[in-house]
């Protein structure tokens, strides 16, 4: 039982690090879950630490405390995956003119027009920030890919 | 994707800019759209535009190429199910330009597009035309028939994107194919 409850902390709290991704792989899990991550979060860790806890009061050897602290260490880390961690936005970058701007003619943009003003985005920018938060002719926008 | 608001914690859908859940659950943000094609076509377009400059530090956890080539590696592979599965009309992963009129969209494979340059196609009731570049890096479709200039009220938007992603936001969606040609 100690193993079981050892093994289920462990793989519980392994997940937990990617809990921002689980609606990714398990739609049913619903927006209302991503917007409650914060509570989610905490329900994860007091699983894992509890599962833990339980296993050592079960089997209280040297290899259950490995365990707990190893639990204890990712109960931390629950939500360590965090997108902006890995791909961080851009707010309200410069802009350069056609003459300034360091890009190859066949490198691909996306561009579009706000008013009479044509602003565009390179995908060597858009694809590792995902979002850019800008400003074209004082409206607000959000390139995003 | 879904994306989270700094000041309310909203979350919004990022393909239809609608408001999934939080404070301003319900609110549409508005699609102004873009276009996809190569540096040298858009800036001959349009000779004053300008280009958001790449910030000078890069502040991801692993470095910048790291995480490109994990992107674009993990979303040329993965296949999420999505709400409603997958419509196996397209390989998931082919690239579409996608068009919506009056309520009625349709995908246009780029590889289709590139094979005929120009198509001309009936679409929400509306005469229209899609123009490919012979390498499939401008795409740009506009109401009526085939003609050199046409003004900006005629242009429509043109949504480049993974089949997978515009059939699960597009569920009605029809697929253009060349006439005589079976799918």
């Amino acid at each position: 039982m100690s193993v079981l409850l050892s093994v289920c902390s462990l793989v519980l709290g392994v997940l937990g690090l990617q809990i921002y991704y689980w609606v990714t792989f398990v739609p049913a899990i619903g927006m209302n879950f991503v917007y409650r991550i914060g509570l989610w979060k905490n329900v994860v860790r007091l699983l894992v630490m509890g599962s833990a806890l339980a296993a050592y009061a079960l089997h209280p050897t040297g290899g259950q405390l490995i365990v707990l602290g190893v639990a204890l260490l990712l109960s931390v880390m629950t939500g360590f995956f965090f997108p902006p961690r890995a791909i961080p936005h851009i707010d309200r970058p410069r802009h350069l003119s056609a003459a300034q701007a360091p890009l190859a003619d066949g490198a691909m943009v996306m561009g579009t027009t706000v008013g009479d003003r044509a602003a565009a985005w390179a995908l060597e920018t858009l694809i590792p920030h995902h979002l850019v938060n800008d400003e074209i002719d004082g409206q607000r926008i959000l390139a995003s890919w | 994707m879904v994306i989270a608001d700094n000041e309310t914690g909203s979350l919004w859908q990022q393909a239809t800019g609608e408001c999934l859940a939080g404070p301003l659950k319900g609110k549409q943000l508005e699609l102004i759209g873009g276009e996809m094609m190569s540096w040298g076509a858009w800036k001959t377009e349009h000779p004053g535009t300008t280009v958001a400059e790449e910030p000078a530090e890069w502040k991801g956890l692993l470095p910048k190429q790291k995480i490109t080539e994990l992107l674009e590696a993990v979303t040329s592979r993965m296949v999420p199910q999505g709400a409603r599965g997958l419509d196996g009309r397209l390989p998931a992963h082919e690239v579409i330009c996608g068009l919506v009129i009056a309520g009625e969209s349709r995908a246009y494979p780029l590889s289709v597009l590139q094979k005929q340059r120009v198509v001309r196609d009936v679409l929400g009731g509306q005469s229209i035309t899609v123009e490919c570049s012979e390498s499939g890096d401008r795409v740009s479709a506009y109401l009526g028939s085939p003609r050199q200039g046409y003004p900006k009220s005629d242009r429509l938007r043109v949504d480049r994107q993974f089949w997978l992603g515009w059939s699960e936001f597009h569920p009605g969606t029809s697929v253009y194919q060349i006439p005589g040609e079976k799918s």
